[in-house]
């Protein structure tokens, strides 16, 4: 038999091409395995920052534990924290079907701070808070717009933290000012409207939005001039993509 | 419109069955004619024996499918169309390649007819097909059916040219084993 009987005995049959699902490519796996891992990883080196600051690490990893193990019998209820000289006694309570309490003393620093309630501080204080961070000595920064010490007390009475016991810094944009500019970012990204930009995020030590493009964009560097030219929007590039090409191929 | 709107249509012998088909089918049809011939002004000549040889068979034919019945149409022409252009040494689309490929299966020597039922062939054939998982079939129809090049295929399913290529010449060692089993003389 010649190839071309048999390219055309091929042609007999049924034309149509099965649906098969395209399956994700090697390197979009690789880069949403180590976004994911990269997530993990800042989430518990914040968590660890504010543990040591407020809270014991490894008591709160404990209570989790336990109540990981005990969460079809019972919800979380309440925490407590309290300070005891140099310890800390952390309480991690249950209520439900079946109580249980757990109490574990570990070493912290001597500056303790209650965890800051950023959210209330940012609620009441719009104009003037700019966020909060600990720094390399695990100490807690307040970023105001206007560091005053009237604004230091009114803030930090928010946050619930001592005001003696924190730093300040002042920096130019307010955290709700960055938070509306990173929403705006969001949306378009949730729109597809600028398949180029992939991340973005406020970034409060640095007191701006990092934004991430794949490539130059001349449009969508407009839309960010647009919502902001002052310099709250820090536009970097790079190939980590893919917050649209997930969503695409969910 | 759907199938049997545009069949009624080339029953009436009213002529916008023609153009009906064009838009509905069009881009699919010069789709499978580019994958042959890579060329565009016998693309349109193909697109337009296709349609003359639709109207000239429907009626009295009267396909299920009007997509299966103009591709294969367009398939045929453009593949004739193919050979004339081979002997004249014009064209550069993947067909010569994808003729090597299945050269691979067939031995290239004159069998008698009696030897290799069409039918029985096509049959096998098909049947081999839908022992193979669905990506492997898919790869299959999109090279031996639709001409389409490596480099396509691969993109339409995010996977590598070389992972393409690899699937394909397995598939083509099991289609040979599959039809010696079952007697051809290819």
């Amino acid at each position: 038999m010649k190839k071309e009987d048999l390219f055309e005995a091929i042609g007999e049959l049924d034309s149509n091409i099965p649906q098969v699902k395209k399956s994700m490519p090697v390197w979009l796996k690789v880069t949403a395995a180590a976004a994911c891992f990269a997530f993990v990883i800042a989430g518990i080196r914040i968590a660890d920052s504010f543990n040591t600051a407020g809270r014991p690490t490894t008591t709160a990893t404990n209570a989790m534990i336990t109540m990981e193990s005990k969460e079809e019998q019972g919800t979380i209820n309440e925490f407590s924290a309290g300070a005891k000289e140099d310890k800390i006694i952390y309480e991690g309570a249950l209520v439900g079907t079946e109580t249980t309490q757990t109490t574990t003393e570990v070493e912290t620093s001597d500056v303790f701070h209650p965890w800051p309630d950023a959210e209330s501080a940012l609620k009441n204080n719009f104009d003037i808070y700019g966020g909060c961070y600990l720094d390399e000595k695990q100490e807690l920064v307040v970023l105001l717009t206007e560091d005053t010490p009237e604004n230091r007390e009114k803030v930090c009475a928010d946050m619930n933290v001592n005001a003696e016991l924190a730093k300040f810094r002042e920096v130019k944009y307010s955290k709700a000012y960055l938070d509306a500019i990173h929403d705006k970012i969001t949306d378009v990204m949730m729109n597809r409207q600028f398949e180029t930009i992939v991340t973005s995020g406020v970034m409060e030590m640095e007191n701006y939005v990092e934004v991430t493009l794949t490539e130059e964009d001349k449009e969508a560097i407009e839309f960010l001039n647009r919502l902001d030219n002052t310099g709250a929007i820090n536009i970097v590039y790079g190939s980590v993509s893919t917050t649209a090409e997930l969503i695409a191929k969910k | 419109m759907n199938d049997n709107m545009i069949i009624d249509l080339y029953f009436a012998r009213d002529n916008s069955a023609i153009s009906e088909t064009d838009e509905k089918y069009g881009s699919y049809l010069r789709k499978i004619a580019a994958n042959i011939l890579a060329n565009r002004e016998d693309e349109e000549e193909c697109i337009n024996d296709t349609y003359l040889k639709i109207w000239n068979t429907i009626p009295p034919l009267k396909p299920l499918s009007l997509q299966a019945y103009a591709s294969r149409i367009i398939r045929n022409i453009a593949f004739d169309k193919y050979r004339r252009i081979t002997a004249e040494k014009r064209g550069g689309s993947d067909v010569p390649l994808i003729l090597d490929e299945l050269g691979e299966i067939v031995s290239g020597k004159d069998t008698p007819e009696a030897e290799i039922d069409r039918k029985e062939l096509v049959r096998a054939i098909a049947d081999f097909l839908d022992t193979l998982k669905i990506e492997k079939k898919a790869y299959f129809i999109c090279r031996y059916w639709h001409a389409m090049s490596m480099k396509d295929i691969a993109k339409k399913y995010g996977k590598s040219e070389n992972h393409i290529a690899v699937s394909l010449s397995r598939t083509r060692n099991k289609l040979k084993d599959h039809l010696t089993e079952r007697g051809f003389s290819i």
